[in-house]
């Protein structure tokens, strides 16, 4: 009797109140998040989840992908509906799983109306239908073209701007344009022949169909490796992107660099994404150690040769190396405190190039921005706990790792998982329990100028 | 002579047609610990300390049939990089494994193919220095 006294008054103390949010999951549904924040799982074992957009109406749309499939039975797109209103998806429905518009892709997002998505290779668009979850007929091409079947680095991320326009990345199929990539004592490939349709961004007509890479895409920006962090900033009316750094130096160069230098170098950069952007891959990496652009060891670097030609940008946020950032977006709600307000959160899929050293990131990070739409230079923790282990040595050991990111129409963040298919809704009530974890102090990351 | 036929086609079909001889001879330990040093120095970043790759990026070692698999193909591997040896409908991994051939001396190759096949709960056979040299020279390098 007494036990049960004790559970109710437990009960009473931990339960979220307000009217007009849902009851979070007792555990947060197994994250870590600042004080005040809470969490619930609005549905779980979907399989590989990409990135996460949410209607006006609250419908929730999902990139799925399985990249080992190759019988592409287990890609398209999910739509995900709460028909009780107690927070959590009680109709999930599957579409666009088979036939030309499934292969891999990454990019989902609601847009005047409507869904669109990406694959390997194109851009397309459901037109919403009010009171009807799941598009019906064929999408429309937007963007064709685009370069498929490269091994690696084939996923499309796009974004809007405020101007009626589309912008698509096409990464590189390479980590440092070396002969042989990835190997020992690489020697570096120009990459101007590849820049002519990769490695950058490409700006296309949002509602125009059938455009094509080549002939109607306009190249805005080059030198990036591969970029699939990119969200528009209401304030600055600018886009801001986070790079996947490069791999291997050790494996490359093992003479110049150790094992351990490469766990840490080189940063996630984030940048301004504006029209005639280099970021300077693959000649050059940036270093968060030295706060220096490095020349890479493809193009004669040894861990010590500054790149000193000025022509590439230092990033405005220098984030930990193979943290691998996935989808990022800006806060622009008004349930989370006033500090969120306009700034970034970016899903960190978390590393596998750290060994010997433990891997790191798989967490939803925040960035900060200033009251022009520009970063601080700084980021912190925002939900953790996605790997379940304190020292996680292999990723595949990790319980959930994140990669969507998008904000609900009330201010509620939504995050997907890749591994098992989880997707929570961070709500923010103000109250805490005993699973919330202390605010993790922010992160000096501001790079030197 | 019909037996001996039958045993023929039999021995073929259960052995896979292409498949080398199977090698009996067992690593001594140091071999094994110099396999375990390559891959350690080589391996270890992509497939990690337990052999389980990264999901999506770099495939498996337990349980592999690569990897446990015909050597000549896990040989040619190594020394061309898969790209040129497997064939490209298999399983994507987004991640590209170099060629060795420049790294890694024949005696290296043998040495850690025979770890990764005996580890990890693989039980495959050893592999031979002299046999990864007789590929080497076929195939050359990457």
């Amino acid at each position: 009797m007494k036990s049960l006294l004790l559970l109710i008054c437990l009960f009473a103390v931990t339960t979220i109140t307000r009217a007009d949010l849902p009851q979070p999951d007792p555990d947060n549904g197994g994250l870590t998040l600042p004080p005040g924040f809470h969490a619930l799982v609005v549905a779980d074992n979907l399989g590989p989840l990409r990135f996460i957009t949410v209607a006006p109406n609250g419908d929730i749309y999902i990139k799925k992908l399985d990249e080992e499939d190759v019988t592409k039975s287990n890609q398209g797109l999910v739509a995900l509906h709460d028909s009780k209103g107690d927070g959590r998806a009680d109709v999930v429905q599957t579409f666009c799983s088979s036939g030309p518009f499934s292969g891999g892709g990454t990019g989902c997002c609601v847009h005047n109306g409507y869904l669109y998505f990406s694959t390997n290779d194109a851009v397309y668009r459901y037109k919403l239908t009010p009171g009807k979850l799941v598009p019906t007929g064929d999408p429309e091409p937007i963007v064709i073209g685009l370069p498929p079947g490269q091994q690696e680095h084939e996923a499309k991320a796009f974004a809007f701007d405020g101007s009626g326009n589309l912008f698509v990345e096409v990464g590189c199929p390479s980590n440092g344009s070396g002969d042989p990539d990835r190997g020992y004592g690489a020697k570096g490939v120009d990459p101007t022949e590849l820049f002519k349709q990769h490695g950058g961004f490409w700006r296309f007509k949002a509602d125009v169909p059938n455009q094509d890479q080549v002939a109607n895409g306009y190249h805005f920006s080059t030198g990036l490796r591969h970029v699939i962090s990119v969200a528009w900033n209401e304030v600055s009316k600018s886009f801001f992107v986070v790079m996947n750094g490069r791999d291997q130096l050790s494996g490359v160069d093992p003479k110049d660099y150790t094992d351990e230098d490469n766990a840490e170098i080189p940063a996630e950069e984030m940048h301004l994404l504006q029209k005639g952007s280099n970021f300077g891959w693959p000649f050059t990496y940036w270093d968060p150690l030295k706060k220096a652009r490095m020349i890479s060891p493809e193009f004669g670097g040894d861990n010590k040769k500054t790149d000193d030609s000025h022509k590439y940008p230092d990033p405005l946020v220098a984030f930990p190396a193979h943290w691998a950032p996935l989808q990022m977006t800006f806060y622009t709600g008004t349930q989370f405190p006033e500090k969120y307000r306009n700034g970034a959160f970016i899903a960190f899929h978390g590393s596998w190039n750290r060994a010997p050293l433990p891997q790191a990131g798989y967490k939803i990070a925040y960035a900060p921005f200033d009251e022009k739409g520009m970063p601080l230079g700084t980021y912190e923790t925002f939900a953790d706990n996605f790997s379940g282990k304190q020292v996680l040595m292999s990723p595949r050991r990790a319980r959930y790792r994140p990669c969507g990111v998008a904000q609900g129409p009330d201010g509620s963040l939504y995050v997907t998982d890749t591994e098992k298919g989880r997707v929570w809704r961070i709500i923010y009530t103000g109250e805490s329990t005993d699973t919330s974890s202390p605010p993790s102090p922010p992160i000096p990351a501001k790079t030197s100028s | 002579m019909k037996t001996v036929v039958c045993a023929l086609v039999l021995t073929a079909l259960l052995t896979g047609c292409d498949k080398a001889p199977i090698e009996s001879s067992e690593p001594t330990p140091e071999f094994l610990a110099e396999g375990l040093k390559v891959y350690t120095q080589n391996c270890l970043t992509c497939h990690m300390a337990d052999g389980g790759g990264v999901p999506h990026m770099q495939p498996a070692l337990d349980g592999s049939p690569s990897v446990s698999g015909d050597p000549t193909t896990l040989i040619r591997m190594l020394i061309q990089g898969p790209n040129k040896v497997l064939p490209a409908n298999r399983p994507h991994f987004s991640a590209t494994m170099p060629s060795f051939s420049s790294k890694l001396s024949d005696e290296e190759i043998a040495a850690v193919l025979t770890y990764i096949r005996q580890e990890y709960g693989n039980h495959a056979s050893m592999i031979k220095v002299q046999k990864v040299t007789t590929i080497h020279n076929q195939f050359g390098g990457g």
